[in-house]
């Protein structure tokens, strides 16, 4: 029996079967006798978290834009569906043709949040691919991995052949061209990834030795020859105008999360909130051009009949084309009753006119992210918002005949007081006093009040780098005064459960000698992290134990001279600007954004973009 | 206004949609298709479709109906080649028609379904069928109920093909009266210990109260 017979056999028993057939409209499929290489996309979670994802569409149709490229997509199977392919020994298929991926040239992780990093290795071990980078051999794959995590992911260095740091579209293709060169030559392994070491934004972590202090530390980092580059900075793509974007993208059978077309209208940022990574690595701020992203919309509602399409960046009403783009787009959504939705708008650009045109085709909950509860906290983590701006926005979305409104919010960030978490309570409750303030024939009717709160983890790249992390106690009080805090029915309180956000710090900023700890922990049988359901944190702590290694040397505060895990990349953005945005962040001076002053942050190295505006 | 009724058929590569999905993916092809779409006034404006019989998942067929409303008349056989060329693989557009004058789909009253499987021992479906009764536990809403599906069975027979047997089934389905094969084949297990394995149960037709096949 073949795979794909053996795989319909075994789907009847398991949940959403339509995870793992592939051939949506728009998949693509290839002869792999006409293909040179057969490479693997894998998204280390499930399906409908997977197909959400803009990166993957992306790269996916760029692969297969190459004649000699195969790219097939692979997602972590739910618990139900890995029981099934354990007992009856399916290895990890590539969903397009049901091949194994064992048999592939490459394997692509990308990696979107520490959560994840066991889904890599429990996939490793379902395709029956060595997991240590040095047990695998010539006719292995190689592993290789990007994303945003991929900066700092010094726990993954002893499985991953090479990252790819910063945007992937044309890096991708280079590594590609090397790898058809390399194959062709009939040289050793090792010769592929000597040569990938030369290309800008590759780094391979097999050509570096740390030496530690006896205190635990990092005391160097050692190249293992001349020839590999001290630091390996990100790459960026220059004009996103002219850079490669699909045209067409999978329609997925089942309702994934993301279940719209994604319009990307810029990358990067320009506000700088300190706790933010994606701020600080997607550096510098580059826009596509209204024209671009209209073309792109129309094409992609005609390829694939989606009913909603959205516009998607770190903060889109700091896309000077806004105006401009809506006001074309909300013609094209209205005459094909296509939902045009808003993601996070910010409460200082907040325009009364571009929710009115949203809502002429229907209305949703609107969402704010004042991330903290006191002026003095904002200002911290230099979210430039004040109360004034919240309680505008929300007069005008009361007024405007929303009633629900998400408000996101951050405990455990540094320098916080209790007056802080109170003062999120006392937030919530004057934007109900503002609902109550407009007259009852405008507003809309049912008020909610969703107030989520996340628990800070400072990240690699971020002036809060050196932060000390708030352990899972100092946490739960936290989230138990703010719940005490919060009587008014009209408000829902959401929080994150502490212990994965203590787990995920400790991946965030770990070293290579947790390569083990995630090893044995997939041993264990860990995996799927990120649902709650799954999680188990006791025997994530029994690892830690078996291992010898204590978690919460990776949460405690680092000085500043201490020489970090992932000093061997260069995101552009300097550690010198870091350090400053730290020493102001303790005195709650706030930094202008991008367009109001530049900051010198760094980022002008990549030569384009706001630095040059 | 106009309203259509497609006959499609559900071949393997679709047949682990669920219901709900594949209304989804039937209205992006259509949309695809760029099919004169009548939507639904109000915020949340969604075009007017309606499926004939939801097809179990797991199950293929080669007679599913649905009806969709136009805000114009199409050219049919052009549409159906249009639509054809952007339907995801093991969906199929097979006919078209003109449904505003056709019965409604609350008059569907039995099905023929054809169901393939391997078993030690064959099927007896005359001794089945001069039972008499044939009670069996079925699954509803409101819980589990002990019933006589016989009076649900309008015939069965079964021809053997080396080890593979296929059995005919006509049964009723619909809002009055429902059955489902895959427990008319758990009946033969009870009562005359027909172990079937690698099942494959497949939608030959459907009819209406008056035996008609709905086209």
């Amino acid at each position: 029996m073949n795979t794909k017979d053996m795989v319909y056999k075994i789907l009847p028993k398991v949940s959403k079967p339509t995870r793992y057939i592939g051939n949506e409209f728009n998949s693509v499929h290839k002869n792999a006798k006409d293909v040179d290489i057969r490479f693997a996309f894998c998204f280390p979670d499930i399906y409908e978290v997977g197909m959400s994802h803009l990166g993957l569409k992306i790269l996916y149709h760029l692969l297969n834009s190459r004649e000699d490229t195969w790219c097939e997509r692979v997602f972590a199977p739910w618990t139900d569906m890995e029981d099934e392919m354990r007992k009856n020994n399916i290895p990890l298929y590539g969903m397009e043709s049901f091949d194994a991926i064992k048999d592939f040239d490459f394997l692509g992780f990308t990696l979107q949040y520490e959560m994840s990093y066991t889904n890599i290795l429990n996939m490793l071990d379902l395709a029956g691919i060595p997991k240590l980078q040095k047990d695998r051999s010539d006719g292995d794959p190689f592993v290789v991995m990007g994303g945003p995590c991929a900066y700092s992911a010094e726990c993954l260095a002893d499985f991953a052949d090479y990252y790819m740091l910063g945007e992937g579209e044309e890096v991708m293709m280079e590594v590609m061209d090397a790898y058809a060169e390399w194959k062709k030559s009939g040289a050793p392994r090792e010769e592929y990834l000597r040569a990938v070491a030369k290309i800008d934004g590759v780094y391979v972590p097999s050509f570096y030795n740390i030496e530690y202090n006896d205190d635990g530390t990092v005391a160097a980092i050692n190249t293992i020859d001349e020839t590999i580059p001290k630091t390996v900075r990100k790459r960026v793509v220059e004009n996103l105008d002219t850079m490669f974007v699909p045209q067409e993208v999978i329609v997925p059978y089942m309702e994934v999360v993301h279940d719209r077309i994604m319009l990307e209208v810029f990358r990067g940022c320009i506000r700088g909130c300190r706790f933010c990574q994606a701020g600080m690595i997607y550096r510098p701020v580059r826009e596509k051009s209204p024209e671009t992203l209209l073309e792109n919309a129309k094409n992609l509602l005609k390829s694939t009949g989606f009913e909603e399409i959205s516009l998607s960046s770190l903060s889109t009403s700091d896309y000077r084309g806004l105006k401009e783009l809506t006001d074309e787009l909300i013609k094209i959504t209205e005459s094909e009753c296509v939902n045009l939705s808003l993601p996070s708008l910010r409460l200082d650009s907040f325009s009364m006119d571009l929710m009115q045109k949203v809502q002429k085709v229907r209305k949703s909950s609107l969402t704010f992210a004042p991330e903290a509860g006191t002026q003095r906290m904002r200002d911290v983590i230099n979210k430039g918002i004040t109360e004034e701006d919240l309680m505008n926005a929300s007069a005008m979305a009361f007024e405007g005949g929303y009633s629900s409104i998400k408000l996101y919010f951050m405990i455990g960030l540094p320098y916080e007081e209790d007056e802080d978490i109170v003062g999120i309570a006392d937030l919530a409750k004057k934007v109900v006093d503002q609902y109550f303030k407009v007259d009852k024939d405008k507003r809309g009717k049912g008020l909610r009040v969703t107030t989520s709160v996340s628990s800070f983890v400072p990240k690699a790249f971020t002036p809060f780098q050196w932060t000390r992390q708030n352990t899972m106690d100092e946490l739960k009080v936290k989230q138990m005064l703010l719940k005490d805090n919060i009587t008014d029915r009209k408000i829902k309180y959401n929080y994150h459960e502490a212990p994965v956000s203590v787990l995920e710090g400790v991946f965030a900023r770990g070293d290579r000698r947790l390569s083990k700890v995630l090893l044995k922990a997939v041993e264990r049988g860990i995996r799927l992290d990120g649902w709650s359901e799954v999680f188990d944190y006791d025997k994530w702590i029994s690892v830690f134990e078996e291992c010898g290694i204590d978690p919460f040397f990776y949460t405690r505060e680092r000085s500043f001279d201490e020489i970090l895990p992932w000093d061997m990349i260069d995101v552009g953005v300097t550690k010198k600007f870091l350090i400053n945005e730290a020493k102001k962040a303790e005195q709650a001076i706030v930094t202008p954004n991008c367009r109001e002053k530049c900051a010198a942050c760094g980022a002008a190295c990549f030569k384009g973009g706001v630095c040059y505006e | 206004m106009s309203k259509y009724r497609i006959k499609y058929e559900r071949s393997d590569d679709a047949k682990f949609i669920s219901h709900l999905d594949l209304m989804r993916t039937m209205n992006r092809a259509l949309r695809r298709a760029e099919a004169p779409l009548q939507y639904t006034q109000g915020f949340n404006p969604h075009s007017i479709m309606t499926v004939a019989l939801p097809l179990s998942v797991g199950i293929t067929s080669e007679c599913e109906y649905l009806d969709i409303t136009f805000t114009e008349d199409i050219d049919v056989s052009a549409f159906t080649a249009k639509l054809n060329a952007t339907m995801p693989a093991g969906l199929r557009a097979i006919e078209i028609r003109k449904a505003d004058e056709m019965r409604a789909f609350k008059y569907i009253e039995t099905a023929l379904y054809t169901v393939s499987f391997e078993s030690d021992i064959a099927p007896d479906c005359d001794a089945f069928m001069n039972m008499g009764k044939v009670v069996m536990t079925k699954r509803t809403k409101s819980g589990e109920k002990d019933e006589d599906i016989l009076p649900d069975i309008h015939s069965v027979t079964c021809v053997q093909n080396g080890e593979t047997y296929k059995m005919d089934m006509r049964i009723n389905v619909g809002s009055k009266r429902n059955l489902k094969p895959e427990l008319v084949l758990a009946a033969f297990e009870k009562f005359q210990n027909v172990k079937a394995d690698n099942i494959k149960i497949h939608r030959k037709a459907i009819y209406f109260d008056d035996g008609a096949e709905v086209f």
